[in-house]
């Protein structure tokens, strides 16, 4: 009679503790540059299939935004002329006082290519990769404010991890008082700010702004505004809960900021 | 059998496809359902082998790891783990009554949810991320994985 090999008895177990073995090894390595280049074929794969259905917009819609954008255009144009001699006064005033220049920014527009397509995943795709010269660790805007940051590229779509995402840890700055304090998510649309005391003046409607001295967001970007303001903690720190800006669900176009580094 | 598993990659492709460009649209404060641990449970139920399961979870889960993931192996370890032991459960009985279809649902559900949320979301207290994330997600799927096999019971 024919004996069945034991190894054909524990073939699925053996299955499954293949997959647990890989997977654990892949969290493991999470940062290795092998998961980031895995990462990026992934996302050049998907940069294959992905298409943009929906570009198309009603003419009258697309007309009351270009309405919009014209009327921004004139404040904005008469705002520029004056902060450019402010900027110019500034300039030279630093560099009589040789105090280093400040960094100055380009911007390069992206689409989204794909939404954070579940509850446990606080990122997204954009439609910008090495191709436009986006790097790991680029700062994501939108007209509303901060979006998130690259954390991987491919050639022509990039992963974004939002803000929101509770692994962040953002150094961030209050409107009125500019007390800094650490932002850490708390939720899909709020988040929490530490480490500011309870003699510091923080009203509720502040608008939070990145501190200056973050060396991965420049500064003076539009996080979120205070919600509520507590004293009842034990700690000599204000309990300080914030909401974002930005409705992560609703962004369409984002800008990538490329620091150029002032000489 | 080759035709089958034809099938079920171009659905799991439009379904991929589906929650990448229009999550948005059935989010609900933000909480999102996972459509794809779903079609992987009724997968493992319509076809309960477990070595092939496994391996459907595998590469569903380290591609969508690869695409959109922050943590790339996590996806599909849960994955993995809940259709191995979704076909498991479903061949040693040739028919389950629908409470304990639905019991099935809920253990892969909860466990996908405790497993990648502890692991993605760990900057947030367990008892915070339970509340905000994993119960809401859990719940928002369930319902959806029970409509679904309310109107389209798998075998």
């Amino acid at each position: 009679m024919k004996t069945t090999p034991k190894y054909k008895l524990y073939r699925e177990w053996i299955y499954l503790f293949s997959v647990i073995i890989v997977s654990v090894f892949f969290i493991m390595f999470n940062d290795s540059s092998f998961n980031d280049t895995l990462s990026a074929y992934g996302l050049d794969a998907y940069s294959l299939i992905n298409y943009d259905y929906f570009s198309f917009r009603e003419k009258h819609e697309l007309e009351n935004e270009i309405i919009g954008l014209k009327t921004k255009l004139i404040t904005s144009e008469s705002e520029r002329i004056k902060f450019a001699e402010a900027y110019d006064e500034n300039i030279r005033l630093r560099e009589l006082l040789a105090i280093d220049l400040p960094d100055s920014f380009e911007f390069v527009y992206a689409k989204i290519a794909g939404s954070d397509p579940n509850s446990y995943v606080r990122t997204i795709l954009i439609n910008a990769g090495t191709n436009k010269n986006i790097e790991e660790n680029d700062v994501v805007i939108s007209d509303k404010g901060v979006v998130g940051i690259v954390i991987n590229s491919g050639e022509n779509v990039s992963k974004v991890k939002l803000i929101s995402d509770p692994s962040n840890k953002i150094a961030v700055r209050t409107e009125n008082s500019r007390a800094n304090g650490i932002m850490i998510p708390a939720g899909h649309d709020h988040a929490q700010i530490e480490e500011i005391t309870k003699t510091t003046p923080i009203t509720v409607n502040e608008k939070i702004y990145t501190a200056d001295f973050s060396t991965i967001y420049p500064p003076g970007l539009l996080v979120g505004e205070v919600v509520s303001v507590s004293d009842s903690s034990a700690t000599i720190n204000k309990k300080i809960r914030i909401r974002f800006i930005q409705k992560f669900d609703q962004i369409e176009d984002v800008f990538v900021i490329k620091r150029k580094s002032a000489k | 059998m080759i035709r089958d598993q034809l099938k079920y990659g171009f659905i799991l492709l439009l379904v991929t496809l589906f929650s990448l460009k229009f999550s948005a649209l059935y989010a609900v404060y933000g909480v999102k359902p996972d459509l794809l641990l779903i079609f992987l449970i009724r997968r493992s139920l319509n076809d309960p082998q477990p070595q092939v399961a496994v391996l459907w979870g595998f590469f569903t889960g380290i591609i969508f790891d690869l695409i959109i993931g922050d943590v790339i192996g996590i996806t599909s370890l849960s994955y993995s783990i809940v259709c191995f032991f979704t076909a498991f459960y479903k061949r040693t009985t040739s028919y389950l009554p629908s409470y304990k279809r639905t019991l099935v649902y809920v253990f892969g559900v909860f466990f996908s949810a405790v497993l990648i949320n502890s692991v993605t979301m760990s900057g947030l207290p367990f008892y915070r991320n339970l509340v905000a994330f994993m119960i809401p997600c859990s719940a928002y799927t369930l319902m959806i994985a029970l409509i679904i096999q309310t109107f389209k019971p798998t075998k």
